[in-house]
């Protein structure tokens, strides 16, 4: 099927800007790739190959268009103007077919998502929507559903709650004429309104997993669904791995790697090129080391997702935590991670046949938390600061 | 359980491979067997080629080529193993040992092994452990005595016990398929285009091609070529065709998942159309019905799963709104009303497929003592309603998930509008009153609607707890009680976690002793007469610390101040509240299902349509 494809890559990321910095969010990394080239491969692997990013930072996608050149084309358009609509807009050109497909860079789901969403195309041939049952739709942008399953009234920024929303999947497959309808409206939800009530979009329910990446914990709910789908342990001959380490269960180990004596690694764990982890130090399931971690002698990391070139100083506690690039956590810190009430987005776990509500620390990126801290449950570090136990 | 289907064409009459076309047909069967999978073709040549092995269609389809193969005479079969493990050589079709017959076979043939030993003596070869293969060689050691393949087939179906669909092809008759029917069901469809036709285990094999179908009953025999149908009752000759064909108002959308991850979130979706065309169905059947009803002194209900739980709704509308004496039974416990059902008594037999062995024993028992039969069913024409005095239809359209969703409410629709009408009838309710309480059901499609889209969301949230619990109770009072235990069986057929369902009255007397901190006890409390006594009932279960979720009209507030998690429902007359109150258990159990990573549309030991006993 000829079926172009625009990814849209750019947006501020505010909620999630102390983890990522300047770099744009989806190419915050999950397990040794950045979050956008999880959509390009689920795309490619549903057979279409004809893709457009739209981004206000071009030169950070650039050699995604080499990596991929052999199986896919990918062009790289500048957003020229804000908000969805805006990047929807600027790709407007370039769309020649009748049908194209839409999709939010910053999504992580499974292939299936994607063609779920074709084939309610090739049933109905009708515009389709991905709708995800949420309860709070304030953060995804909202669409009401009529008993046919159609499409009706679409808010992009809801202020409250509305009971029978779903959640905006942020994957559609458009017709060209919707380009018009978008110019004459104010945003993308109510010219979805207004397409939906001439066009019928038809509503794609999705109920498979699923994460819009915007807040930091949306991290660690990514690394768990990733890392789950591990069925094997692949570690690199050009790994360096101590005769005494103790490997169990799925585990990724990249070039360069070095894993030190008495280390235990339980998996599902990923350690990417070039990461260190140290004496007695113990990597627990969910973890995801990127490129170049040093995980010091004697500490423990679980559940946690670590950026590039990030430490762990020695005899730390790093549990249910996302650590931005180039952090400097020093010896002896320690997270607490039980939480007392569970009004942030606790990851529940089930350990001995009881439930615990956890949520670690948020570290910023080229931050630095000074050693000894005990930092408590839910707390931020924000980018480029020294944090004090004082 | 396993799925058939067979295909003969004359050229040009299909623009796709017949490969291709088996395996799209096979695909939409999948729900009915899914560990191996073959087929034979006789191509355009005249031979006979046969591909099986072990595995998914989707993983395998490839490997044995499906779409490499055209032809005019086409077979192939999905298994779901009973005779003989999952295995290449256990895979249909079998062949003889001329290599000339192949036979596809759903079913349990039972003195196949009488039968192997008497072939194994007459010197003939098997390659399997199935059952089936003792069909082949059938066919084969009757055709040596020059008859041709019907005959040999029908001598042959003389000499089979047990429960088969068959279809059988022969390389010296190429052109045509030959089909038995006993027990296991078996539907024929008359192609649209003109030289093609078709044969299946259900409708939503082919409904892509044709809506024209003639259903088989037991007994019957014959075969299809690409432009006829020749039928025949072993016992009592043969059939007019034309009288027999149906016309099917279901798509071939219908029986597709359409942009749904799976069939059974589809079908729980598609619940306000169902109950529509339900409700816009209504016609003189079900007044008829309601007549009879009226009429009878004592009311049998049957069914089997869920459908025996909308039995149970209705047992309790039948008493409570008609004042009528009514008793809901399980089918396969037929025994214990033997003696006391009586000439003219009224047996409710509800299936969803029409085919349910159980309950169709149950009918033709009643039947011989004189009971009135009246079935309740969503496939026009199947085996139950042809068996009974008169036959309502839902309009649910096909249903694949393995769990029943739309059936079951749509059943209970149906039941609810002629149990009113009886009770018009019966002089229980004035005209007035019951024009009101239709013009009530007549909203329930929206209602639903909403429901579905208000509860989705929370019962997405709340499903990744519950995905870690091992036990669960459903409890409730009145008609709440069927609603429990249609909640509960949701829980454990797809998402395999234990579930009860009590009268919450009943629980302290014995369930109540199993519940600890974090136990999960769901409340359905409906806007009856006991919507305030079973509070004493939650407050018991809190003080032990139970996890407890409340399903009740949105206004209880008392109810959910003392829960812990809170499904706000419409409030509507309680008799209208079965309906949508259990749009939010179907939706836990099947997001249960996925969070603890099952297919809800594949549930492990269970099948469809059970057609053994």
């Amino acid at each position: 099927m000829k079926l172009p494809v625009m990814i849209l890559a750019g947006g501020a990321g505010e909620r999630i800007r102390d983890i990522a910095d300047n770099k744009p969010k989806v190419m915050l990394k999950i397990a040794g790739k950045p979050i956008v080239e999880y959509v390009i491969e689920n795309i490619i692997n549903i057979g279409l190959n004809d893709i457009y990013i739209v981004t206000d930072k071009p030169n950070y996608f650039e050699d995604l268009s080499i990596k991929y050149g052999k199986i896919a084309r990918i062009d790289i358009i500048k957003q020229e103007l804000p908000e969805i609509r805006g990047a929807v807009l600027s790709a407007k050109d370039v769309i020649s077919q009748e049908y194209f497909m839409l999709v939010y860079g910053d999504i992580l789901a499974p292939k299936q998502f994607y063609s779920d969403v074709i084939d309610a195309f090739n049933v109905y041939s009708k515009p389709v929507m991905a709708l995800i049952p949420e309860e709070d739709v304030t953060s995804y942008g909202a669409a009401i559903v009529d008993s046919k399953g159609v499409v009706g009234k679409v808010v992009e920024k809801p202020k409250e709650v509305l009971p029978e929303a779903y959640a905006i999947g942020g994957l559609y497959i458009l017709n060209k004429d919707f380009f018009d309808v978008l110019e004459k409206s104010e945003d993308m939800g109510e010219a979805l309104s207004e397409y939906s009530s001439k066009r019928s979009i038809i509503a794609s329910i999705w109920s498979g997993w699923w994460i819009d990446v915007g807040y930091p914990w949306d991290l660690l709910k990514a690394i768990y669904f990733v890392l789950k789908g591990l069925d094997r342990t692949i570690i690199s001959p050009k790994a360096d791995i101590a005769s005494s380490a103790i490997i169990k269960g799925p585990v990724i180990v990249e070039d360069d790697a070095v894993i030190d004596e008495y280390s235990v690694i339980k998996g599902p764990v990923y350690i990417g090129k070039g990461a260190y982890v140290g004496n007695y130090a113990l990597i627990r399931e969910y973890v995801d080391l990127e490129r170049n971690v040093v995980v010091a002698a004697n500490a423990e990391v679980v559940w946690s997702c670590i950026q590039d070139k990030a430490t762990i100083g020695r005899n730390s506690y790093l549990g249910f935590s996302v650590v931005g690039e180039k952090a400097v956590i020093e010896p002896n810190v320690i997270t607490l991670t039980l939480l007392k009430s569970i009004k942030e987005k606790p990851i529940i776990v089930k350990r001995r046949g009881q439930e615990y509500a956890k949520l670690g620390a948020f570290i910023g990126a080229s931050s630095r938390v000074r050693a000894g801290t005990i930092l408590e449950a839910g707390t931020l570090v924000k980018k480029k600061t020294i944090y004090d136990k004082s | 359980m396993c799925g058939i289907i067979g295909i003969v064409v004359s050229k040009g009459a299909i623009k796709e491979r017949l490969g291709s076309v088996l395996r799209k047909c096979l695909k939409n069967l999948e729900y009915r067997g899914y560990d191996s999978v073959g087929f034979a073709i006789i191509n355009w040549n005249n031979e006979l080629i046969v591909r099986k092995s072990k595995g998914k269609i989707d993983e395998i389809s490839r490997k044995l080529g499906f779409d490499d193969y055209d032809g005019h005479t086409g077979i192939a079969h999905t298994r779901w193993a009973t005779h003989g493990k999952p295995s290449d050589v256990n895979a249909h079709p079998h062949i003889d040992c001329t290599k000339k017959i192949a036979v596809v076979h759903n079913g349990v043939i039972e003195n196949y092994q009488e039968l192997k030993r008497e072939l194994l003596m007459k010197g003939h070869v098997f390659t399997s452990e199935t059952d089936t293969e003792v069909i082949a060689h059938l066919i084969e050691e009757y055709k040596k005595k020059g008859i041709g393949t019907y005959e040999a087939l029908k001598e042959a179906i003389r000499h089979l016990k047990g429960a088969y669909a068959l279809a059988v092809i022969d390389k010296d008759e190429p052109g045509k398929i030959f089909f038995a029917r006993n027990t296991s069901p078996l539907v024929i469809g008359i192609g649209k285009n003109e030289g093609v036709m078709f044969i299946a285990s259900d409708i939503p094999a082919f409904l892509e091609y044709t809506n024209h179908v003639i259903v088989l009953n037991d007994g019957e025999i014959g075969f299809i070529t690409s432009s006829q149908v020749f039928l025949e009752h072993i016992n009592y000759g043969i059939v007019n065709v034309n009288e027999r064909i149906r016309v099917v108002d279901w798509t071939p959308e219908m029986a597709k998942k359409a942009g749904y991850p799976h069939y059974m979130l589809k079908e729980i979706h598609e619940q306000p159309l169902a109950l529509s065309s339900t409700l816009a169905g209504i016609g003189s059947e079900a007044h008829k019905l309601a007549e009879l009803i009226a009429s009878s002194k004592y009311v049998y209900l049957t069914g089997a799963g869920t459908s025996y739980h909308a039995c149970l709704i209705a047992e309790y509308l039948l008493n409570d709104l008609v004042g009528i004496k009514a008793t809901a039974f399980i089918a396969s416990e037929y025994g214990r009303f033997r003696k006391s059902i009586a000439r003219n008594d009224l047996l409710i037999a509800v299936s969803q497929s029409g085919e349910t062995i159980d309950t169709l024993m149950a009918v033709r028992r009643a039947k011989n003592k004189g009971a009135i039969i009246a079935a309740i069913s969503n496939v026009i024409d199947s085996a139950i309603p042809r068996e009974s005095h008169i036959a309502v239809y839902t309009r649910a359209g096909p249903e694949i998930g393995v769990a029943a969703t739309k059936t079951f409410t749509t059943q209970v629709l149906l039941l609810t509008w002629i149990i009113i009408k009886a009770a018009e009838i019966k002089g229980e309710l004035s005209p007035k009153r019951t024009s009101e309480m239709l013009d009530l059901l007549k909203k329930i499609p929206d209602i639903v609607n909403t429901t579905i889209r208000i509860t989705e969301p929370s019962a997405r949230k709340i499903s990744s707890e519950i995905a870690l619990k091992t036990n669960a109770y459903y409890l409730g009072r009145g008609l709440a009680v069927p609603i429990s235990m249609e909640g509960a069986l949701k829980l454990k057929e797809i998402a395999y976690i234990h579930a009860e369902a009590y009268p919450a009255g009943e629980s302290k007397h014995g369930p109540i002793a199993l519940v600890e901190e974090g136990f999960p006890v769901f409340f359905t409390i409906l806007s009856d007469e006991y919507k305030d006594l079973i509070i004493a009932n939650i407050e018991e279960m809190r003080a032990r610390g139970a996890w407890i979720i409340t399903v009740a009209p949105k206004d209880h507030e008392k109810a959910f101040s003392i829960s812990s998690f809170a499904f706000k429902m419409p409030r509507l007359e309680y008799w209208a509240e079965t309906i949508p109150y259990i749009i939010p258990y179907q939706l836990i159990a099947y997001y249960t299902s996925i969070t603890r990573g099952y297919d809800p549309d594949k549930p492990r030991n269970l099948a469809k349509t059970v057609t053994v006993e």
